[in-house]
């Protein structure tokens, strides 16, 4: 397990469920940051799911940051891939990417894309965004690593929500027709989506119930207990002939006081006040570098050409707009 | 006469042995051919993959497929294969730019009885309009071998190839070229009790222009038709036809068009598709090219007038829908007295300006 140097296949650092505590407080402390310098973003999922990323990105998957495309490593799937700074931080964290450039989120040509684009950035596996597709992907890549006689996982993320797309429960069929043992699901039930709470906008519960009648093997959790999430994990690497799906039941903004259990959290990004406010409750406010990263993400920009600056300009005057940075 | 999709399952039977050649099932395997890839090679029977009639997970799951360096293909009703799963094929398989082939049956009015709901007819303006993707409509059996032989093997990245569901005409055969993006071009050169012997195909850029009165720009099964309007418009009529067998219709061979477009000033546009998949993007192409600025060029389109289909015999199916030989002669004819109209009332000016 673990993140490992696919070279020589030693571990590259054990993390302990302290430290992995503690990164996953750290990592919802950058989402805030990142989220407020995008200006736009959701909150409250990347922040009921940071846990599961934390433990999934450092400790579970066996993978290497400076070989993403080894051929034996687990593959992890967004299927909510507006989650992207989980995975981002969670990237960032395990080594594949700078932490300070996840600030550049959600900016024109940036590898950090409002939803994951594998094209864009490297340890990124493939695109999502569209609800409901992830865990199909998933079971075309597990189909694949069996077809090639390997024993990498796949994981896929997925929400609650996301439960009520028909296309989730075509793949739940295929995956256990298929008997995908290398394949894990784990939904991210923090029972809000953006009407308000998923038992009224469409019931998807009872999850175990529909799971279990699928064939799939299924576990529920609490997805913030880091004991429990870790010890989940690990136990559905092992191949019981069946799939596996993790329910872990989450807080919607976890961590933040005034998001957690707030639909309107959703798809929201914290002011400048908001974004200190929940730092401190973090116990982060001292520790990341809000100034810099704020900076940073206001001065990278894309190269733009000479012309299409010119001509950029010179059509704003016309129309009256305001000019773009140079 | 040959259903189009036979092509498709000889093509998936010679080169199966590929080992990233993975083909997945969605219930009519033996209808699409799809299932030829297996049926006599028992050993490939770990890459067919049944995935049962629920298309949209089994888009994503090719997409998934591919990431890993497979050469998923997936086939079934266009209805199905290239309209229900759109999103899936949009986001799963086209933003990431996967390599996979989609075979989408019974496009067209001519699947004939099962009516409506199983003729489709819109599936190639969503393909066409896909970054990343690439589309072939092939003319007949042999066409769609060769075609899926280069597409499955050779192309990179997202593929939608198209196929008629009744026996339709073989009009090419092993020694007609076939060049993905490049369309060929058929002349009518005498009569002949074997259909295929009255005509000469060349690839467009060997073709040396002849003056033709006019050009049918056809693709899928349409090529045969406009074939038989060829015929028709020489026997009745004494028109020379260039026909622009558009095999590719993304990317579509610009020159081929502007060129017949310069030299003939008559465009019919021939589809078994709601008008548009083809004839938008072919007048899309004249209107945009600089080569045409001063030629005016008339142009004519057959295809589905904005209606779903009926039940019915094919041959009854595309006179209803006019979409015939005897339809594509009736509009050239239409178009080329409007040409000679016109090119004689420029005469005449010119006359009257040259006198006084």
């Amino acid at each position: 397990m673990a993140l490992r140097n696919s070279t020589t296949g030693e571990a590259r650092r054990p993390y302990s469920i302290g430290e992995l505590k503690d990164a996953a407080n750290s990592m919802r402390g950058y989402d805030l940051v990142a989220l407020h310098a995008a200006g736009s973003g959701h909150a409250g999922g990347t922040l009921s799911i940071m846990d599961i990323a934390a433990a999934l990105y450092l400790r579970v998957a066996n993978h290497d940051p400076e070989n993403p495309t080894w051929q034996d490593r687990d593959r992890i799937i967004w299927s909510t891939g507006h989650k992207a700074p989980s995975l981002y931080l969670g990237m960032a964290f395990a080594g594949f990417c700078p932490v300070e450039d996840v600030v550049l989120l959600r900016k024109l040509r940036s590898p950090y894309q409002g939803h994951p684009h594998w094209k864009k950035l490297p340890g990124v596996e493939v695109s999502t965004g569209s609800l409901g597709q992830g865990l199909s992907i998933a079971i075309g890549i597990a189909l694949a690593g069996r077809l090639n006689k390997r024993s990498h996982t796949t994981f896929c993320i997925m929400g609650d929500g996301e439960q009520q797309e028909g296309q989730i429960w075509e793949a739940a069929m295929e995956a256990s027709h298929h008997k995908l043992d290398n394949l894990v699901g784990i939904v991210d039930c923090n029972r809000l989506q953006i009407d308000g709470p998923v038992s009224e906008v469409m019931n998807v519960e009872p999850l175990e119930e529909k799971y279990r009648a699928f064939g799939w093997e299924v576990r529920r959790i609490d997805g913030h207990n880091m004991e429990q999430v870790v010890d989940a994990l690990e136990n559905a690497k092992i191949p019981q002939g069946k799939p596996t799906v993790i329910l872990a039941d989450t807080v919607k903004g976890k961590g933040v006081s005034f998001m957690e259990n707030v639909a309107g959290w959703h798809g929201k990004s914290p002011s400048f006040d908001e974004l200190m406010k929940g730092l401190d409750e973090l116990g982060l406010a001292d520790r990341i570098p809000v100034k810099d990263l704020l900076e940073r993400a206001r001065w990278i920009r894309p190269r733009w050409t000479a012309d299409s600056t010119t001509i950029c300009r010179s059509s704003r005057q016309i129309i009256g707009g305001i000019p773009p940075p140079t | 006469m040959e259903p189009t999709r036979k092509g498709f399952g000889q093509a998936l039977a010679e080169h199966g042995d590929d080992e990233r050649v993975v083909c997945l099932g969605l219930d009519i395997s033996g209808s699409i051919t799809i299932s030829d890839f297996y049926a006599s090679h028992r050993e490939r029977k770990d890459r067919w993959i049944s995935m049962g009639i629920a298309e949209q997970s089994a888009t994503s799951a090719a997409a998934g497929l591919a990431k890993e360096g497979k050469l998923p293909v997936f086939g079934t009703y266009a209805t199905s294969a290239a309209a229900r799963n759109l999103d899936q094929i949009r986001t799963s398989i086209c933003y990431g730019d996967f390599n996979v082939m989609i075979a989408g049956a019974h496009g067209g009015v001519s699947v004939g009885p099962d009516g409506a709901t199983h003729q489709a007819l819109e599936d190639l303006f969503a393909m066409c309009g896909l970054p990343n993707m690439s589309v072939v409509v092939p003319c007949d059996v042999v066409e769609t071998r060769k075609a899926t032989n280069y597409l499955l093997l050779q192309h990179h990245g997202p593929k939608y190839i198209r196929f008629a569901r009744e026996a339709t005409p073989v009009v090419t055969d092993d020694k007609t070229p076939f060049v993905f993006g490049k369309a060929n071009v058929i002349r009518f050169r005498r009569e002949s009790d074997d259909f295929l012997q009255a005509f000469e195909t060349k690839p467009e850029g060997l073709y040396d222009n002849e003056h033709e009165d006019l050009t049918i720009v056809a693709c899928g099964p349409m090529v045969p038709e406009a074939m038989r309007a060829a015929w028709i418009l020489k026997r009745e009529f004494g028109y020379e036809t260039r026909i622009l067998n558009l095999h590719t219709l993304k990317p579509i061979d610009q020159s081929a068009i502007v060129w017949a477009a310069k030299q003939t000033g008559v465009v019919v546009t021939a589809e078994e598709h709601q008008i548009g998949a083809l004839a938008w993007r072919v007048s899309n192409i004249i209107t945009e090219s600089p080569m045409l600025l001063d030629v005016p060029v008339i142009t004519g389109a057959i295809g589905v007038k904005d209606r779903f289909g009926d039940s019915g015999a094919p041959w009854e199916l595309i006179k209803e829908f006019e979409v015939s030989a005897e339809h594509i002669a009736r509009k050239a004819v239409e178009l080329v007295e409007i040409k000679r109209k016109h090119q004689a009332e420029r005469e005449d000016h010119r006359l009257v300006s040259m006198h006084s």
